[in-house]
């Protein structure tokens, strides 16, 4: 305690800028990594995900230079925001503050500890800017903050935190320019701020309230220390261990759950086993989906349930969804859990939608010369908006279904790339490859489950928004698409020389209000 | 409890649009503009820019019905486009213009698209002659509405709104060195679709929204291929190809004294 007060005063007598003391260089296992802040005085730090990610093992240097063996609580990659539990209580908690009320051009202090050095760094600037871009939403600094800073506080002049200094901002200009820093605002750590236990945010900017009376030199230094006295360094081990000891992820993980443990390399756990599966692998994976499907209807019938026409049912359970060798907006391939659900067996056809027509249900397609043709009535109805589909199905009582449900019922469990397996050269046997063809005339092009045209004959709407990075962080259970988007996604291929565009994990999209001669649709319904 | 846990439900839910509240006391007139301000101003930019697109989607999907070469009256009048665009920007915002007084966006915004709405009205309402005529293509297509509407938007409420692409067919459209660098992101095929790019700047004292337009099929006939061909306008077409980057929408909101 005494070495920090005279570190204190030290740093008070060259108090315009940037303070370091002695150097030592870092054991050879650790990194010195980053900054962090305490929150609470069980040892919970907040700092930068990034600081943290892919560590084998976090030690957090608390001021005194105790060190202490740190879990990883709860992850925000997208605001680059991580909460850590080290093995340690009765820290001096940080005052938080309300980064709502953070002005353009006040004042503020960054500090934390820059690479390779024990002793802290303190430095101040002005907020300059605030930047979005689509999610990541920062605050810009001007002050020369070193990248060791990174995942440590930004205060006010009231000595709260405001925010925390992320590296993960991209500048307009493609580099950050020397003398900027961005930090996240505190805010957005409020998430993860939840998962601890009898966290009090109503004492959120309240410091300031008690503490605003006090002015001047004395003030200020008792501001200063402690700030000193909640910022911690962090350190991590990283890289591949023969015997790893995997960090316990606490329960409160669940939180983010698509953020893969930062003790596992990213990417090769979603799917470490997946092999494109051979035809004969096929074969009976469609065997054995086809028992559980027969199974399960068998069961509904002795309930007495009746079976909704011209419907095929879909056991709940898990498929693979996307791909890795597709276009970016299919990856990563991931685990997907799917709860049973009814799925048309065929496009809805233009006798069909006639029907819902005459009823007064819908209105005419938007260029009716396939729809009004007699001899075309037992084809996909087409040239119809993403409005006009949801609306037949909602004449039926049904809805449309999600990606995830198409998906699953296009290419079954296993992954593979067609309805009927894997084979490209298929795709080249539909002899017409313009415009549609009668409902159910494909027999090759038949799903696992027997859902018929899901390629080949029209690309279907669906219910979900489109977002090219859906996947990366798509729910694993029954997944709804992102929650706003400007256009929809349309499934299937329409029969084309683009083996690509015909595989089940195709994403199309389009305006919800596009029509045209190759779009259609189909309707689902949740299974009991 | 109660009220703590409304705080934290609350705050999980909006902390991405909202961020913080900030208390009254905290608002001292002689500093900066509160970061809660500004990501009010910034969502009010991004509604406009949403309500302005779904007006050119609107004029772009009647576009069969305008180049109509038998019908004289087509009947678009500016109620039924009000109609449509009311649907449009409520499938893609969530909101619904007749009732934007009762939603939870900022005051700025609830102005501000009230205006937007007025502008595309009169803007579609003036054009009824070009409209209805009966030979020939149309002549209001989405980049037209989209430089009228923002002209006029812009005359009445002092918000820039405006259309910019890298090479914009018209000059008046091209772009400054805030869009051109948020125009450049959007091109790389990296770029995370429909994200905006924003900034606030204490230097400019403006909050500044580019919002990415993307290349569409009804886009293509006159943007797509043949490259250099001349397309209904008579421009030569850019030889675009679906899903590419477009341009963007860019609106600039000078921050209250």
């Amino acid at each position: 305690m005494k070495n920090l007060i005279r570190f204190v005063i030290a740093i008070m007598s060259v108090w315009t800028g940037t303070v370091w003391a002695t150097e030592r260089p870092a054991a050879p296992s650790e990194r010195p990594s980053g900054t962090g802040i305490i929150v609470h005085s069980d040892g919970y730090i907040l700092t930068a995900q990034h600081v943290i990610a892919n560590a084998r093992r976090v030690i957090v240097v608390t001021p005194g230079e105790v060190r202490a063996s740190a879990i990883v609580v709860s992850t925000d990659p997208e605001h680059d925001l991580a909460l850590l539990k080290a093995d340690t209580v009765g820290l001096s908690e940080a005052s938080l503050g309300h980064a709502g009320a953070v002005r353009l051009d006040q004042e503020v202090i960054a500090v934390g500890f820059p690479f390779g050095l024990r002793e802290v760094s303190v430095t101040r600037g002005r907020i300059a800017a605030v930047r979005t871009k689509g999610v990541q939403r920062v605050f810009q600094v001007d002050a020369a903050v070193n990248p060791g800073n990174s995942g440590g506080p930004l205060y006010n002049a009231e000595g709260e935190v405001i925010g925390i200094l992320t590296t993960k901002f991209s500048h307009p200009s493609g580099i950050v320019p020397e003398g900027m820093a961005f930090a996240v605002p505190l805010s957005y750590a409020t998430p993860l701020l939840a998962n601890i236990d009898g966290f009090d945010f109503t004492a959120i900017g309240k410091s300031r309230s008690v503490k605003k009376a006090k002015k001047g030199k004395a003030a200020d230094d008792e501001r200063l220390a402690a700030m000193l006295r909640t910022t911690v360094r962090i350190e991590t081990a990283r890289g591949a261990d023969p015997s790893p000891t995997p960090m316990t992820p606490a329960p409160a993980e669940t939180t983010k759950r698509h953020d893969p443990a930062p003790s596992t390399a990213q990417g090769e756990t979603r799917n470490p086993s997946y092999r494109v599966p051979d035809q004969a692998a096929v074969q009976q994976v469609n065997e054995q989906l086809r028992k559980t499907q027969q199974e399960q209807l068998q069961a509904l019938t002795q309930q007495g349930i009746p079976v909704p026409e011209g419907m095929v049912l879909i056991p709940a359970g898990e498929f693979l969804m996307g791909s890795e060798d597709g276009l970016p907006d299919m990856r990563p391939m991931h685990r997907v859990q799917v709860s049973t659900y009814w799925l048309d067996q065929h496009e809805v056809t233009n006798r069909q939608y006639r029907q819902c027509m005459e009823s007064g249900g819908c209105a005419p397609p938007k260029d009716h010369s396939a729809y009004d043709d007699a001899a075309r009535a037992d084809h996909p109805v087409t040239n119809v908006t993403w409005s006009q589909a949801r609306n037949y199905c909602g004449w039926r009582g049904k809805r449309l279904p999600t990606e995830a449900e198409w998906e699953k019922a296009a290419r079954g469990i296993d992954g593979r790339l067609y309805p009927w397996g894997n084979s490209d050269e298929m795709v080249k046997t539909r002899a017409t490859k313009n415009g549609t063809v009668p409902v159910g005339s494909i027999e090759f092009a038949r799903s696992p489950y027997g859902v018929a045209d899901l390629v080949m004959n029209a690309s279907e709407w669906v219910n979900d928004w489109y977002a090219e990075d859906f996947y990366r962080s798509s729910p694993s259970r029954d997944p709804q698409g992102p929650a706003r988007g400007a256009f929809k996604v349309l499934r299937g291929g329409e029969p084309s020389d683009r083996p690509l565009e015909l595989r089940a994990s195709y994403r199309g999209w389009d305006d919800m209000s596009y029509w045209g001669p190759s779009v259609g649709f189909r309707c689902a319904q949740d299974g009991s | 409890m109660v009220s703590r846990l409304r705080w934290v439900a609350g705050a999980i839910l909006l902390a991405a649009i909202q961020g913080e509240a900030a208390t009254p006391e905290r608002n001292r007139p002689d500093d900066g503009m509160a970061f809660q301000t500004i990501v009010d101003l910034e969502q009010t930019a991004r509604l406009i820019a949403i309500l302005l697109d779904s007006g050119r989607s609107v004029i772009n999907e009647n576009q069969p019905l305008f180049d109509d070469p038998v019908k004289v009256d087509k009947g678009f009048t500016p109620d039924v486009f009000e109609r449509q665009l009311a649907r449009m920007f409520r499938d893609r915002s969530g909101l619904d213009l007749a009732d934007v007084e009762s939603a939870r966006i900022p005051i700025s915004a609830k102005k501000w698209l009230k205006d937007l709405l007025a502008v595309s009205k009169q803007v579609v309402k003036d054009a009824q002659p070009v409209i209805n005529k009966a030979a020939g293509q149309s002549q209001l297509i989405p980049a037209v509405f989209g430089s009228r509407v923002a002209g006029r938007f812009t005359e009445r409420t002092g918000v820039q709104l405006k259309q910019t692409a890298l090479a914009p067919r018209n000059p008046a459209n091209a772009p400054d060195a805030v869009e051109r660098s948020a125009l450049e992101m959007f091109a790389t095929p990296d770029y995370p679709r429909e994200k905006t790019i924003s900034e606030a700047t204490a230097k400019t004292g403006l909050v500044r929204l580019m919002y990415p337009l993307y290349v569409t099929r009804q886009c293509l006939d006159c943007h797509g291929e043949p490259k250099g061909a001349p397309d209904k306008m008579g421009y030569p077409r850019e030889g675009l190809r679906l899903g590419q980057n477009a341009g963007a929408i860019s609106v600039a909101i000078h921050i209250a004294p």
